[in-house]
């Protein structure tokens, strides 16, 4: 069986093939370093955070982001303004290059796949060899009712090549993936 | 969609003057195919995976109605309404009834081959509903007023020069000459769509019975915004695409975007379990599901045909098709083209309204060698050729070919009937295609002759 550094290392070559980023981030310390990195250029109203307890106690969420946006409530302006979605990521798939994102624990579909920008914090215990492991863990009940109304696999930023085969990036969704592996206990 | 199978030889005499045409399928198929050919490499079952695919939908197929109405129970358990839709008029009522109701305006629709069969769009438009296709290739060609030419890159047959004007005309942007601004034209303009729309109408991949999860693959994001972002949201599948649960989801996840684009995965895949929860943040208020017949239950009844219903709808065969590509998927006058086409479009609109359609084959087996289920579309092909036969053959026709059985079942009367045909031509030679000549001896005489002892 392989070891979670080698589904990592796994992981990490079939994003960098699918033109994601991938960073690893030792500690909290390195994490705030990288997002602040990534996020420099856009005012905090930019940027949107997903609806998870981990994320909502990182200094950089508190300090550099702007209100939550939730589009039920009308704030289709919001939404269109946004220019960077961070996310957790439930499950990551290390054959495919997948991060696998729950509707239940998200809190909101959008900001994976609105934004032009998506960041993803991946702790690495969820590092998963393939969709093979994962079905079984989602048939579980408790999995199952954590993951809400909708199951999405991502494997690299939104594509198309309907214009002539030529592969274009950022089709509907984001065009560019950047993807940050935790690799210290995040309690979650 | 206008249906023009009746067409097909003309259309072929046309398209096969057209080299440009050509160009792009030649680009594109090989490319399709050299991609799914690397990526089969890699894939641990190899081909061994397409056989327990064709296994599982074997299963599915003789136990259909069992699956169907699980199916129904479990997405019902989640609070999705089922409608099962005998024809495209009862799906497409369904739907003009739920948009007179809830008032709704705007529609915007994911990529699904089921609609463009049962010609949903233009049933939505005359009732005056906004509608937009949101996948790039199918936003092309509805603006083009054009039947897809591909069943996954339905605008691979327009250059990009086409594709500048066509914004340009029709949406009143500048010539763009690169695909990432063209591309871009297209996200910002279908994006006010997503937001304004109040439905929205996707296919399914798959669909399955055990807990009544729902599965669309796509690339582009289209697909999540469709069923994100409108508060409704309506999936118009096929009573085929039913699978038993996630254990065989695995198995055609594996298959289909490796044969389809050479991915090993598509970029988006979503599993839609009902409508959005009320802790969720979006996610649609309500979840339709249409499981729409249209002829299916009729090839379903068919023993012989019934893997026809197997197709997971990749493409793989268009790609591999000597005649496909010579031909393109206009030319075969309706939703489907390519082997699959060939296949089911005659199933579905009748054998003698389609019937050049099964001819167009040279039946030499690349399509079965590439379906990731292992329809064998050559033997089917024949047997339809055989039926169309029976069925309209005209009464000198059939007696050719009944002559010619009789002929073939006694090798006495072939050698005879050649020994006539050789003589006649030596006494009428303008009578036959000149530089046509006869061997001193037939075959026959030449092994009694020469054979050893």
């Amino acid at each position: 069986m392989k070891s979670q550094t080698d589904l990592l290392k796994q992981l990490e070559q079939e994003l960098l093939y699918l033109q994601a980023k991938t960073y690893r981030a030792h500690s909290p310390g390195e994490l705030e370093g990288l997002l602040d990195a990534l996020g420099a250029p856009y005012a905090p109203e930019k940027i949107a955070v997903e609806d998870r307890p981990f994320l909502r106690d990182l200094n950089w969420v508190r300090s550099r982001t702007g209100p939550g946006v939730n589009h039920r409530d009308n704030h289709w302006e919001a939404v269109r303004s946004i220019a960077l979605g961070l996310t957790g990521v439930d499950y990551a798939l290390a054959d495919t290059g997948t991060l696998i994102l729950f509707a239940g624990t998200s809190k909101g579909r959008w900001v994976s796949l609105a934004p032009r920008i998506h960041v993803a914090l991946l702790p690495l215990g969820r590092i998963l060899p393939s969709m093979d492991e994962f079905f079984p863990l989602l048939a579980t009940p408790d999995i199952l009712a954590s993951s809400g109304s909708a199951v999405t696999f991502i494997t690299g930023a939104s594509r198309t090549a309907d214009i002539e085969l030529n592969l274009v990036m950022g089709a509907h969704g984001p065009k560019e993936l950047h993807v940050i592996t935790l690799l210290f206990p995040t309690g979650g | 969609m206008k249906i023009e199978t009746e067409h097909f030889k003309q259309k072929a005499d046309q398209a096969v003057q057209d080299a440009a045409m050509q160009g792009a399928l030649a680009r594109a198929t090989q490319r399709f195919s050299l991609s799914r050919a690397r990526v089969f490499q890699d894939l641990p079952e190899g081909e061994d995976l397409r056989t327990e695919a064709h296994g599982i939908k074997a299963e599915v197929m003789d136990h259909l109605e069992v699956y169907l109405e699980q199916l129904k129970t479990s997405a019902e358990a989640l609070g999705v309404k089922v409608f099962r839709a005998q024809d495209g008029q009862a799906a497409s009522r369904y739907i003009q009834d739920l948009i007179r109701v809830k008032q709704i305006k705007t529609v915007v629709k994911s990529k699904s081959m089921t609609t463009e069969e049962i010609d949903l769009n233009q049933d939505l438009g005359r009732a005056g509903t906004e509608v937009w296709e949101t996948d790039l290739g199918e936003f092309i060609i509805q603006l083009a007023e054009e039947p897809p030419s591909h069943i996954i890159g339905p605008a691979i047959h327009k250059s990009q020069e086409e594709i500048a004007r066509l914004f340009a005309d029709r949406l009143g942007v500048p010539v763009y000459e690169t695909p990432e601004e063209l591309t871009m034209v297209a996200r910002e303009f279908l994006r006010e769509k997503y937001f304004q729309a109040g439905l929205g109408i996707s296919g399914a991949n798959f669909a399955l019975a055990q807990t009544g999860t729902l599965v669309i693959l796509e690339n582009e994001g289209n697909a999540r915004f469709c069923t994100t972002f409108p508060r409704i949201h309506v999936a118009v599948m096929g009573i085929e695409k039913v699978i038993p649960g996630s254990e065989e989801l695995a198995v055609f996840l594996k298959l289909l975007a490796r044969s389809a684009t050479g991915q090993k995965s598509s970029t988006y895949v979503s599993l839609i379990r009902g409508p959005s929860r009320s802790a969720e943040g979006d996610g649609p208020e309500e979840v339709h599901l249409i499981l729409l017949d249209n002829g299916r239950s009729r090839i379903l009844r068919d023993p012989i045909l019934r893997p026809s219903l197997y197709c997971l709808r990749c493409g793989a065969c268009l790609n591999v098709c000597p005649v496909y590509q010579k031909v393109g998927g206009h030319t075969y006058g309706w939703a489907y083209s390519g082997p699959i086409g060939a296949l089911i479009v005659p199933q579905y609109l009748g054998l003698l309204r389609a019937r050049d359609l099964p001819m167009a084959s040279t039946l030499c087996g690349a399509c079965a060698q590439v379906c990731p289920v292992r329809i064998p579309i050559p033997d089917l092909l024949l047997e339809l050729r055989r039926r169309i036969q029976e069925q309209g053959a005209a009464w000198g026709e059939k007696s050719i070919i009944r002559f010619w059985a009789a002929l073939q079942k006694h090798p006495r009367w072939v050698q005879t009937f050649f020994w006539f045909i050789k003589k006649m031509a030596g006494l009428f030679p303008k009578r036959f295609p000149p530089g046509l000549t006869f061997p001193e001896k037939s075959f026959h005489q030449w092994w009694q002759d020469e054979k050893p002892d």
